[in-house]
């Protein structure tokens, strides 16, 4: 049962199509196994469909009808089709996020090293919004990340395990949701670690006696 | 609603006999419900015969309204011509997995319009819910009909906006009208980015009340 979800503010952004990748990222992620945060997106939609509905008819150009109507010979159905990845060494991961993973064999082989056994991918985005960063971390078991703080918005989806923090414990499916100023510890789950999607924007900043080297190797 | 303006060109009277419509100066005006109905109607018509006069009908309904959107949100006439070409031959790939129970026409028009425009515009990977993913949770079951969309009385959006306190309708219309994200309208009304998102917060709960409520009542 997920108990952290999204916001309205950030689900809103993403229904309205003006979120940066790494946030549709987290958030297409999220609402395929969280069915209220996918049921509140429908609903900003829904607004969206309104929104055109009601938007001013601008006429459209005499020959674009026969332009479209030429097209469509030789354009077959598209039906969405199945796409479950077979090699994924990981079973827990939504399509949405699998795609974005190196392909065929599996994210293990990927992994970079960070310290204290903590492992991470940086997932290319090819974004234009060049502060907005995703990467899967995978953390073990009882681990105690830095206490960091953030230029930007933080958010954390648990795939695998979990973790805690000042606000409580995060299941797999919880999202958390870290504002600039914010400052939190967050320890993985004491059994199975933790295996997590992180997006962010600008850089993390870490705090505490290891934070400028930490900073620097930009773990 | 998509028809005002744009009826006069297309004569239903022959093949949508549950259309409920009057003449009003140059104007035919459906009711909203009928016209959702029967721009369902059109599309089933292209997704199960690829019938192009029918299909024809549908650019002429909906083509101008998603033009004029696509314009609002900055597309000069040239790009929403050609984003407005894309949107309709998706709605001719995709006319078969159209799926009343999940959505109203104008919400599928929508995402479709809203992922052209991001695709060509931005050029970057937008990630999108995959809607066959086997990891997929069962939708929640919250009422007897579970009816997608609003109901037919329901508000215009943009008298539900009207009713919200100015500081969120503004938050609202930027969202959604100017596509900007919320650092960028912070930055413009040069207020915090928290008094952003709290407004907002507060603007879809009451836009909640205002639209979905009644469909409860």
């Amino acid at each position: 049962m997920i108990k952290h979800h999204l916001n309205p503010e950030i689900l809103m952004s993403y229904a309205a199509g003006n979120s940066s990748s790494s946030v549709s990222l987290i958030v297409a992620s999220h609402i395929t196994v969280c069915s209220k945060c996918r049921k509140e997106v429908s609903f900003y939609e829904d607004i969206g469909g309104k929104v055109l509905e009601e938007s001013l008819s601008v006429e459209t150009k005499a020959e674009t009808l026969d332009i479209i109507l030429s097209k469509l010979d030789g354009i077959n159905s598209e039906l969405i089709s199945n796409t479950i990845i077979e090699n994924s060494s990981f079973k827990n991961i939504p399509v949405v996020l699998q795609k974005m993973l190196p392909e065929g064999n599996s994210l293990t082989e990927n992994w970079k090293r960070g310290i204290g056994g903590i492992k991470y991918f940086n997932i290319d985005m090819e974004s234009v919004h060049k502060d907005s960063h995703a990467r899967m971390l995978s953390i073990p078991p009882g681990k105690k990340l830095p206490n960091h703080g953030h230029e930007g918005q933080e958010l954390t989806l648990v795939l695998e395990g979990g973790f805690s923090d000042e606000n409580g414990y995060y299941n797999v499916g919880d999202v958390a949701i870290e504002d600039e100023n914010n400052i939190h510890t967050p320890i993985a789950d004491s059994e199975e670690g933790c295996l997590c999607l992180v997006v962010y924007e600008g850089n993390l900043k870490f705090k505490g006696v290891f934070g400028p080297i930490l900073n620097f190797l930009k773990i | 609603m998509f028809l005002e303006n744009y009826i006069e060109t297309v004569d239903f009277s022959d093949k949508l006999p549950c259309i409920e419509y009057k003449q009003e100066k140059h104007y035919l005006v459906l009711k909203p419900a009928v016209k959702d109905k029967e721009l369902t109607y059109l599309i089933s018509r292209v997704a199960d015969f690829k019938d192009k006069s029918a299909f024809s009908d549908l650019f002429k309904l909906v083509g101008p309204r998603i033009k004029g959107y696509l314009m609002k949100l900055g597309s000069s006439d040239i790009v929403a011509e050609d984003l407005l070409q894309e949107v309709m031959l998706t709605v001719w790939r995709r006319s078969e997995t159209f799926d009343r129970s999940k959505a109203a026409v104008s919400t599928w028009l929508f995402t479709i319009a809203r992922n052209k425009r991001i695709d060509m515009l931005r050029k970057e990977i937008r990630p999108q819910l995959d809607p066959l993913d086997p990891m997929l949770t069962p939708n929640q079951e919250d009422s007897a009909d579970n009816v997608y969309g609003f109901k037919q009385e329901s508000l215009k959006i943009t008298n539900a906006i009207d009713q919200l306190p100015n500081e969120q309708a503004v938050l609202i219309k930027m969202t959604y009208y100017e596509d900007k994200s919320h650092a960028i309208i912070a930055n413009e009304l040069k207020i915090p980015l928290g008094t952003v998102k709290s407004r907002i917060r507060l603007a879809s709960t009451r836009l909640r009340k205002l639209l979905e409520g009644q469909i409860y009542d």
